[in-house]
């Protein structure tokens, strides 16, 4: 047995099996299936260990079942961090050979930092050759049935941006008079290609309270989705490179716009980094990691220009609620919009089933998690659902859409950007 | 005898493919319930989800018919080891997908799938203003199927019974396919053998349960909460009885020893009286005009004998606050040592101080850190016997045999709301005697006399 499965073992020994991570989990509570529940898969962890299952192509699928929302890993009793073991099962996993190749030749494409660029930035293009806009307008559906990646002729995935954040504003953007704070900006994929509108209203919410904001040269994708399906060394590469673009900066903080990005940033990267210079220069970096809204209220938003006379909802994104331990600043901030109604949904925290390329290897099962998400939202009779994570937008906002809803799903940011007059 | 695939074959043109496991990783995962005993080193055939009764009653007289065991179970909570394959010649017949809940407020029942969770029954009686009262502590995660299969208990039990109290019928799968329906919604009903009581309590030995009807009672207006503190455990064990039988009846009354206290303070530092030699958690329901004098009369009874702290929440997150130390006890013990054993036995409740004097004893002769939290109010204590290496969960395991036998010596018994499963079948000719386990086992004999279903529980080997 490998010292490291070893290690992993006596970690998944601590758990006493009594049942508590059952029903919070969001995969598990559509399944059933033992094997779905956290306490399954930390028992075949420990079986893998002792040899009564082998790494095979099985194993990897009941790996891959969780959304890594870290529900169970808040509730146990015994103190077993559930999602670290899971992430370990999937590395351990992958490195017996068990990652599908088109994760492979993806993650491939992701690791060449200038290539993907250059495919993200034209994303649009391509995507047009392969999807259409959907009818009543909050992204695209497919031409033809794409089965295998969910991409099933109804799902409605959202436009890649016709120009990408770069594209839209400058290296450094300077608030009128001294500015409050000099940040770093970390948008992530998605808010640079896809959502970039909303990266470039985190970023106008940011100068407007008087803070200049920098997008360094050679940041990269965080490295979530590789190190989420196993792909450690790959995701190893995109951290460090993050970090040496982030940490020498002498910035008085690193704000992310994603959720998934900034738990990364703020905390994965301590499982990833294997150079111990850059580890060096991560644990100096980790704690000026901030969520845009944890900041601005750390900071002392100004007070807002205009009035939103909606009424607005907030869906906790797993990785700022659970990740970041950020759910009450952004309600701070959105209840505290003039002339704006502020309504909960019943189960605000619970994911919504995206968990990023999950959604596309697990449509189905991704869908089922979602429709108890959207009749939570729509149940609340909002005209919007705020949230501060890319992935969760992209999801809610296909789930609303084909529910026949006109909810609008927003970042955080651009509601914000609204009362600012942006 | 079926092979393997033929098995499987079979179930399947009974529910469909997609309603049954094969794979061996997913089984794996059936080879154990909660709590740290070692899994059963047999792998079942396949684990099948089915949907209706009539699905469960093929499946059952396929197995009966081919002499394939049946182990039911819906969320593997049990903590006695209840729900796990005795041989590989096993299938696992999850109640999960059979897990409707119809609340009838009009005839105060709820008709329950055995697959539903407890807690959601409870929601949904709630909102009819009604109340299903038994609250193990598994109640948000484990299955009514399960809660009926070993009348579970809980910390109300002490005011409102356990789960048998509220079992007014059956649906019954019986090993020979059969279906039968035992008892219904009448509040009165004496018309044959009570078989209702009797399927209750039975741990899937008996037959298989498809739908339960569950009494309700009306949800009391209000509630509070009060803590007091005893300098010596001895006078709080005193003040259970003496406060049972002051005239007050608590909903809950959990007692937690000093070992307890301190880890659970240690853990999440709410201000408890850590120099307590132990304390109780109590807390009293009913019309709001009466929860003051009901208070008042817990203090009197307590001050009489010597408490040194008395705490009567007066908010909502007062509360919340006095429950956060029952509901930590878990995880505050899973630091105390690297493992534990549990167990639930009972005394009669003048007993309890003698019941806990004797924990201490046993563990001080066998040289282990003991300690104890309990539903004080019926009697029913939960002793934990820590442990940190294999040597030393040997001893631990001979700590808790004995201290069993000297639960059984005082009148009391070995399991009081986990059930017998397979762990503690040891005891139960010691605690029943001889003749009764036979009387037991006959009853067994005649409705299941190929011994198919969930064979090994309760009785071991004898079946």
């Amino acid at each position: 047995m490998s010292e490291a499965l070893e290690e992993l073992k006596a970690a998944a020994l601590k758990c006493t099996r009594c049942g508590q991570c059952l029903t919070i989990c969001p995969v598990y509570g559509k399944t059933h299936e033992e094997s779905n529940s956290s306490r399954g898969k930390l028992f075949l962890l420990r079986s893998l260990a002792e040899g009564t299952v082998a790494p095979t192509e099985e194993m990897m699928e009941l790996a891959s079942r969780c959304t890594l929302c870290m529900r169970c890993k808040a509730i146990c009793p015994s103190g077993v961090d559930t999602t670290k073991l899971i992430l370990a099962l999937r590395r351990y996993l992958q490195e017996q050979g068990r990652l599908p190749l088109g994760k492979k030749i993806a993650f491939a494409a992701i690791t060449k930092g200038r290539l993907f660029d250059a495919a993200m930035s034209h994303g649009g293009f391509f995507q047009s050759l392969l999807f259409k806009k959907s009818e009543d307008g909050p992204g695209k559906v497919a031409r033809l049935p794409i089965p295998a990646a969910g991409l099933n002729m109804r799902r409605v995935i959202p436009a890649f941006a016709a120009r990408p954040l770069r594209k839209m504003v400058p290296a450094v953007s300077r608030p009128q008079g001294t500015p409050r704070a000099r940040v770093a900006f970390f948008p992530g994929c998605m808010l640079s290609y896809v959502y970039a509108e909303a990266g470039k209203a985190l970023i106008d919410v940011l100068t407007a309270n008087g803070v200049e904001v920098c997008l360094p040269e050679q940041m990269q994708c965080c490295g979530t989705p590789l190190f989420a399906s196993g792909d450690f060394a790959g995701a190893d590469m995109l951290a460090a490179a993050n970090v040496r673009a982030l940490a020498g900066g002498g910035f008085d903080a690193v704000i992310t716009g994603c959720a998934t990005c900034g738990s990364a940033l703020a905390q994965e990267y301590g499982t990833v980094l294997r150079s111990d210079a850059v580890r060096g220069a991560w644990e100096g970096m980790k704690n000026t990691v901030f969520d845009i809204s944890d900041f601005l209220l750390r900071l002392g938003p100004k007070p807002y220009s205009y009035a939103v006379p909606l009424t607005a909802t907030y869906h906790d994104a797993c990785h700022l609620v659970r990740g970041m331990g950020v759910s009450k600043q952004p309600r701070s901030l959105i209840r505290a919009i003039p002339g704006l109604r502020f309504t909960e949904m019943g189960k605000p925290d619970v994911c919504c089933g995206c968990a990023g390329s999950f959604s596309a290897t697990h449509y189905g099962l991704s869908r089922q998690i979602l429709a108890d998400k959207v009749d939570d939202i729509m149940g609340t009779g909002a005209d919007i659902v705020a949230t501060g994570c890319s992935a969760c937008k992209m999801q809610i906002t296909d789930g609303l859409a084909q529910a026949g809803s006109r909810v609008r799903v927003l970042h955080t940011a651009e509601l914000l950007a609204r009362a600012y007059g942006l | 005898m079926l092979s393997k695939d033929e098995v499987r074959a079979a179930v399947a043109s009974i529910v469909g493919e997609k309603n049954l496991l094969t794979g061996h990783e997913d089984l794996t995962c059936y080879t154990y319930n909660a709590g740290g005993a070692a899994p059963s080193p047999h792998i079942p055939i396949l684990a099948v989800f089915p949907s209706t009764a009539e699905e469960v009653s093929s499946i059952v007289k396929l197995c009966n018919s081919n002499g394939i065991s049946i182990v039911p179970r819906s969320q593997g909570s049990g903590l006695s080891v209840n729900a796990i394959p005795e041989s590989d010649n096993s299938i696992i017949l999850s109640m999960q997908r059979i897990n409707s809940i119809v609340i009838d407020p009009e005839t105060l029942t709820a008709v329950v799938g055995p697959g539903a969770i407890t807690a959601d029954i409870k929601k949904a009686a709630a909102k009819h203003r009604l109340m299903y009262p038994p609250d193990p502590a598994s109640f948000t995660f484990s299955s009514i199927g399960g809660n009926v299969a070993t009348d579970a208990g809980g910390l109300q039990c002490v005011k409102y019974g356990t789960t048998k109290s509220y079992v007014s019928g059956l649906q019954v799968v019986l090993a020979s396919g059969e279906v039968i329906r035992a008892g219904g919604k009448c509040i009165k009903d004496v018309t044959g053998y009570n078989l209702t009581q009797l399927f209750t309590g039975s741990e899937g030995t008996l037959g298989v349960i498809t739908e339960i009807i569950l009494k309700l009672i009306p949800l009391p207006q209000a509630k509070r909460a009060i803590r007091v503190a005893f300098g010596e455990i001895e006078n709080a064990a005193k003040a259970v009885s003496a406060i049972m039988t002051s005239g007050v009846v608590p909903s809950i009354m959990e007692f937690q020893e000093q070992t307890l206290i301190r880890a659970v303070e240690d853990y999440t530092h709410a201000g408890l009286p850590v120099n307590a030699g132990a304390m109780l958690l109590i807390e009293v329901d009913g019309d709001v005009s009466t929860l003051k004098p009901q208070a008042e009369s817990i203090r009197r009874v307590c001050e009489q004998l010597g408490m040194i702290d008395f705490h009567v929440a007066e908010t909502s997150e007062e509360a919340e606050q006095l429950w956060v130390a029952r509901r930590s006890g878990l995880p505050a013990l899973a630091r105390v040592a690297k493992g534990r054993l549990g167990g639930d036995p009972a005394v009669p409740i003048n007993k309890l101080a003698q019941a806990v004097h004797t924990l201490f004893e046993v563990g001080k002769k066998h040289g282990i850190k003991v300690s104890c939290q309990g539903h004080a109010g019926d009697g029913n204590i939960h002793p934990h016997f820590f442990f940190n290496s294999d040597e030393e969960k040997k001893t631990a395991a001979k700590a808790r045999s004995e201290f069993h036998y000297e639960i059984i010596k005082m009148g009391g018994t070995v399991s009081a709301e986990h059930g017998v499963g397979r762990e503690k079948s040891p005891y139960i000719t010691t605690q029943l005697g001889e003749a009764q386990v036979a009387a037991m086992l006959a009853i067994k004999k005649a409705l299941d006399p190929n011994n198919i279903l969930n064979p090994g529980c309760i009785f071991g080997g004898q079946a």
